[in-house]
């Protein structure tokens, strides 16, 4: 599997937890498709954790809860195939998933094999109950290997939320996205602390393996599994503008069976979803403005030559961003200039002399696409 | 263990919220992590009850 953007989908586990079956699958991949989110490009439909019997079969392989999946995996697999869309799991490095199922500890080989043949196409593999005395990238390139083996085409999704340097090794495994943060829950708080972690290890994402800043809470409004004290609609907004523009897989968390209008706007909002999905894949960058890291600017360069900005207030007050074109490499003199739209609003950017300046409101963000022009 | 803002001991609840929503080598008291986080100190309660209820070993019946 060779992943060059980030991968989009829905997951069950920031709403739904343990609380998970056939019917809540079907349900929300036929709404991912008649809301038009698969249209917008959310392929992947990922049952997370509880899926499985407590206990392994006598052969040793992982059965699903026939109370929860009375027709089995394979049957949900073909379903899901025939609306169009791909079908993910989850599993766990450890001798336990994370909510005490069975995980996949020295059963990588066996468990790649019923995942394919299931009909998987993604696996999210978590890092709970992992050994002290095991090494996770020796785990992380077992399963990387016996995914690459079992015969079907399988996203590799590490999650292993940042811990022993995953940064440096998950490249190694397979992986084609990794969890570089903790888990995430339904406030501001928690979306802040996920994009400051970005600051230090944005080299070590991309084409191949991208940064994963954990699933959307866009649209949760407090309820759900991770659900806390929700979010503003211009919360969201940020929350999403960041993901996109940060190169993070965007992995749906609300109910999408009863999603409101704006938590649809945001998630379909066209020129994120490009700016998330383009095909160069380069690396973003980030600035603090007046250093402050509450204010992050970040900028990534578009395949056809078109440049993203993102302007984040973080902070409690209003705040005047601005950003010299020289910074986004258009020069003074260079007989070039810089125009374009704000994503969410439609507005122009605004730049005078050479800089384009924003007034955000706190909690919000302000992005532009931006395409180099020749000056008048 | 001690809170890292106020000295107080912690429970094995409080614990668990931090694994939680405070992972890092910081531990806190429920209400100094309500505080952290902008959450009133009743919806953290209600998510330990949650958690506990789900099964979640992180949290123990008080």
């Amino acid at each position: 599997m060779i992943k060059n953007t980030p991968p989009m989908g829905w997951n069950t586990w920031n709403t739904f937890a343990k609380d998970i079956n056939e019917a809540l699958i079907l349900q929300s991949a036929e709404a991912l498709v008649s809301t038009g989110l698969r249209a917008a490009g959310y392929e992947y439909v990922v049952i997370d954790d509880c899926w499985a019997l407590r206990e392994r079969d006598r052969n040793g392989r992982l059965v699903p809860d026939p109370e929860k999946f009375p027709h089995g995996m394979k049957y949900v697999a073909d379903a899901v195939h025939a609306m169009g869309l791909k079908l993910g799991m989850y599993s766990c490095c450890g001798a336990m998933t994370c909510a005490e199922y069975p995980g996949s500890l020295n059963r990588e080989y066996t468990d790649a094999r019923t995942f394919a043949r299931w009909g998987v196409d993604f696996l999210k593999y978590d890092y709970c109950f992992k050994p002290a005395g095991l090494e996770g990238k020796s785990l992380y390139r077992r399963m990387g290997l016996a995914l690459a083996n079992s015969g079907r085409d399988i996203l590799f999704s590490g999650c292993s939320w940042g811990s022993d340097d995953t940064h440096l090794w998950i490249g190694t495994t397979g992986a084609n996205m990794w969890r570089s943060t903790p888990d995430i829950f339904d406030s501001f708080e928690s979306v802040k602390d996920l994009i400051k972690r970005q600051y230090d290890i944005l080299p070590y994402g991309g084409i191949g393996c991208f940064n994963d800043m954990d699933m959307l809470v866009v649209g949760m409004h407090g309820k759900g599994n991770v659900g806390l004290t929700g979010c503003t609609d211009d919360e969201y907004r940020l929350h999403f503008a960041a993901w996109c523009l940060l190169a993070s897989p965007l992995m749906i968390g609300c109910d999408v069976r009863a999603m409101d209008g704006e938590t649809k706007r945001t998630l379909t909002n066209r020129e994120l979803i490009a700016i998330s999905q383009d095909a160069r894949g380069n690396r973003p960058y980030m600035m603090k403005f007046w250093d402050n890291a509450d204010l992050p600017v970040i900028v990534r360069a578009l395949a056809n030559g078109d440049v993203a900005l993102g302007f984040f207030n973080m902070t409690e007050g209003n705040a005047n961003f601005w950003v010299s074109a020289d910074d986004l490499g258009v020069p003074c003199f260079s007989g070039k200039r810089l125009e374009g739209k704000e994503v969410y609003t439609g507005e122009e950017a605004r730049f005078v002399n050479g800089v384009v300046q924003s007034e955000v409101r706190p909690h919000s963000c302000a992005v532009y696409r931006l395409h180099v022009v020749n000056a008048r | 263990m001690n809170c890292a803002v106020c000295g107080k001991g912690l429970t094995f609840n409080e614990l668990g919220l931090n694994v939680k929503y405070h992972p890092g080598e910081e531990r806190l008291c429920a209400d100094c992590l309500a505080v952290r986080l902008n959450v009133p100190r009743a919806r953290l309660d209600e998510k330990i009850e949650e958690f506990r209820r789900a099964g979640c070993k992180l949290f123990a019946g008080e």
